[in-house]
């Protein structure tokens, strides 16, 4: 899988739209589920129109693409719950408040809470964004997700479809 | 009784580290180390690997400039396959490769050395970042995420994906430009020249608050080395190694870079998994030299192109013919992406630029083979050993962050000299350790071919080793 956007022609077309980033390093096995459940979104009939990006780690120009969406979703590994529990919460403002001196501002790459900062700070976005977190339960060295973990990218697939729904619903009544 | 500092980990650079500044009995600097802790060893892995498998294998080494490794190994193949990529596909590789120099510069600079630059080295940790770049100076932060997007767009649409691309094969590239991403790419020219114009204007009017650092980060008398094409300008891609003198003289001109083994040797210290390169001429350690933009600019007679030209005229004229200081290493580095920029229209403007001739086909013609090319941070060597089946058989790679380890070094050194005042580690002295380190933004990922992220630490020793003070971030 490339690290790249899988679905639209270029990163940054979704204008308006939907926009879904699975991250983490495909070579640390579960710490690479939000790559793996790229691919299997990208491929998903419900998300037909979103755009959806496979990617080693959160960068600052990904702030561009994240200003243009209406919603971003974000699937990253955890290290905290049981391996392959899905959590979901909303990047709220207090979120992007923390990430001021928080970690992952000093690096060649970004937490999401800095990341919609960016997005907000430079061109005046907000974006509704989410972050979807799989608890993992192993990052040793391996492209394979752990059984659990790879047992979960339905649930996780089923999760995205849902929140772009609500959020297309919501748009749709607005 | 003598002491010693330790900054470990090192941060806003990519890799691990730490430094160990060893104080004498009166507790004045005496040495200081960076040292790099990690190791990966490409060189030992590809061992056994079919070798048209090296550019994929070896765009693995980084994540930050897979290109810069694509192009190197590539060359080193086509030399093993003893084949000459057709007129396009050449040109090809270098708009990728100028993609790359232009979206690694623009991380280095508007992302993790601008922080340093606009709020000033002492000024709090929790504001001197990207996010404290966004709120008070917008303009910068957009135009750094304007450049570096646009680059990596180079990489992923020539390159078929952005982090590791696999357009660039053995004997050219893999498939032909189509005019829509030629257009494409064209249409972001005229606001990528307008971010790197507004950021050197930028610069120049707040270099001189950095007089002191100037003269201080890493300002001392050493050799050069870049590619330069046959008139002299600045090339990324190809053409021959030239090595200066801190006066600009030359030790070397219009030498074939497969030649690299007969003019630069190879040491190892205890202390550290990086290698340090060193001109054979001169021995070592006296044999110290500078890759990366600093360097570029200082080997080449001009940059080659209109606007880059402009700037390096007027960045001579405030800094010197050889500038010496690797403070100069920021200004530099935008010269070098401006001149990536105009080059990468030039390319896509030439005539053939659209033919489908982009690749030559052919076998196992010799043993071994060299590739050389310009990576962001300087001079990138591959050198192969293969079987008549074309299994490797040995590999070694020199990376620009090799050939300046004894300058960085020698920079730290300095600066200790210049801010260590007693026996503790004080903040001004670790953040100016870490940013005179950054100016020569190293890649301790692709020098050692380790895995993961810099940090620092920084250790005071005294005479017999004990630890008298360390700082971690």
């Amino acid at each position: 899988m490339s690290d790249t956007a899988l679905r639209s022609d270029a990163p940054g077309d979704a204008a308006g739209g939907v926009l879904v980033i699975g991250y983490g390093n495909a070579l640390r096995s579960d710490d690479g589920v939000g790559w793996h459940a790229a691919g299997l979104l990208a491929k998903d009939p419900r998300l037909a129109g979103v755009e959806v990006v496979a990617s080693h780690q959160l960068t600052p120009e990904l702030a561009l693409d994240l200003s243009r969406a209406s919603l971003v979703i974000l699937v990253d590994a955890s290290a905290e719950g049981p391996p392959g529990a899905i959590t979901i919460r909303p990047l709220e403002g207090e979120d992007v408040g923390a990430a001021g001196g928080g970690e992952g501002v000093t690096s060649h790459h970004v937490g999401p809470g800095v990341l919609l900062a960016l997005a907000r700070d430079l061109y005046g976005a907000a974006p509704d964004a989410f972050v979807v977190s799989v608890g993992t339960a192993t990052m040793e060295l391996g492209e394979e997700l752990s059984p659990p973990v790879a047992a979960a990218l339905p649930a996780i697939a089923d999760a995205v479809a849902a929140l772009v729904e609500a959020h297309r619903r919501s748009r749709a009544a607005s | 009784m003598s002491r010693t500092i330790v900054i470990d980990p090192v941060t806003r650079i990519e890799g691990h580290s730490k430094i160990t500044i060893q104080l004498d009995d009166r507790g004045e600097v005496v040495d200081a180390h960076f040292h790099v802790t990690q190791f990966r060893g490409f060189e030992r892995i590809t061992q056994g690997r079919p070798v048209h498998e090296m550019p994929a294998l070896m765009a693995r080494i980084c994540g930050i400039c897979p290109v810069s490794h694509l192009i190197a190994s590539a060359k080193a193949v086509d030399d093993i396959l003893a084949v000459e990529p057709p007129p396009t596909g050449v040109d090809l590789r270098r708009i990728i490769n100028l993609g790359q120099i232009v979206q690694s510069n623009a991380l280095s600079f508007f992302h993790l050395s601008s922080p340093d630059l606009l709020f000033g080295f002492d000024a709090d940790p929790a504001v001197r970042n990207i996010l404290g770049v966004a709120r008070q100076n917008p303009q910068l932060a957009k135009d750094g995420i304007g450049l570096r997007k646009w680059g990596q767009q180079i990489i992923e649409w020539l390159g078929g994906k952005r982090i590791h691309p696999e357009g660039i094969v053995p004997g050219g590239m893999a498939t032909p430009l189509t005019a829509e991403v030629r257009d494409r790419i064209l249409a972001g020219v005229p606001e990528a020249i307008a971010a790197v114009e507004r950021a050197i204007a930028w610069y120049k009017t707040d270099m001189l608050r950095w007089e002191d650092e100037a003269a201080t980060f890493g300002n001392f008398r050493s050799a050069f080395m870049g590619l330069v094409d046959r008139e002299g300008n600045v090339d990324h891609y190809g053409g021959w190694l030239r090595v200066i003198d801190a006066d600009g003289k030359y030790l070397a001109d219009r030498v074939d870079p497969k030649l690299f083994n007969d003019y630069i040797g190879e040491a190892v210290e205890p202390w550290s998994y990086l290698k340090s390169t060193y001109w054979k001429a001169m021995g070592y350690p006296d044999g110290i030299y500078r890759v990366g933009p600093l360097a570029r600019v200082n080997v080449a007679d001009r940059m080659g192109t209109p606007r880059a030209d402009e700037e390096l005229e007027k960045f001579r004229w405030r800094v010197g013919r050889v500038a010496g200081s690797s403070f100069h290493y920021h200004y530099a580095r935008l010269i070098d992406t401006l001149h990536s920029v105009e080059k990468i229209e030039e390319l896509l403007r030439g005539p053939d630029i659209l033919s489908k001739h982009v690749r030559s086909i052919a076998g196992i013609n010799r043993n071994e083979g060299i590739g050389v090319s310009e990576a962001p941070r300087g001079t990138l060597m591959h050198h192969y050993k293969v079987d008549d089946d074309g299994i490797v058989l040995w590999a070694n790679l020199i990376i620009a962050t090799g050939h300046n380890n004894m300058a960085m070094n020698r920079s730290v050194l300095q600066v200790a000299r210049r801010h260590v005042k007693g026996e503790t580690i004080t903040e001004p002295m670790l953040n100016r350790v870490e940013a005179v380190i950054r100016c020569y933004d190293p890649c301790l990922s692709c020098s050692t071919h380790a895995l993961g992220q810099m940090a620092l630490q920084i250790q005071l020793l005294a005479p017999d080793g004990k630890v008298l003070d360390e700082l971690s971030r």
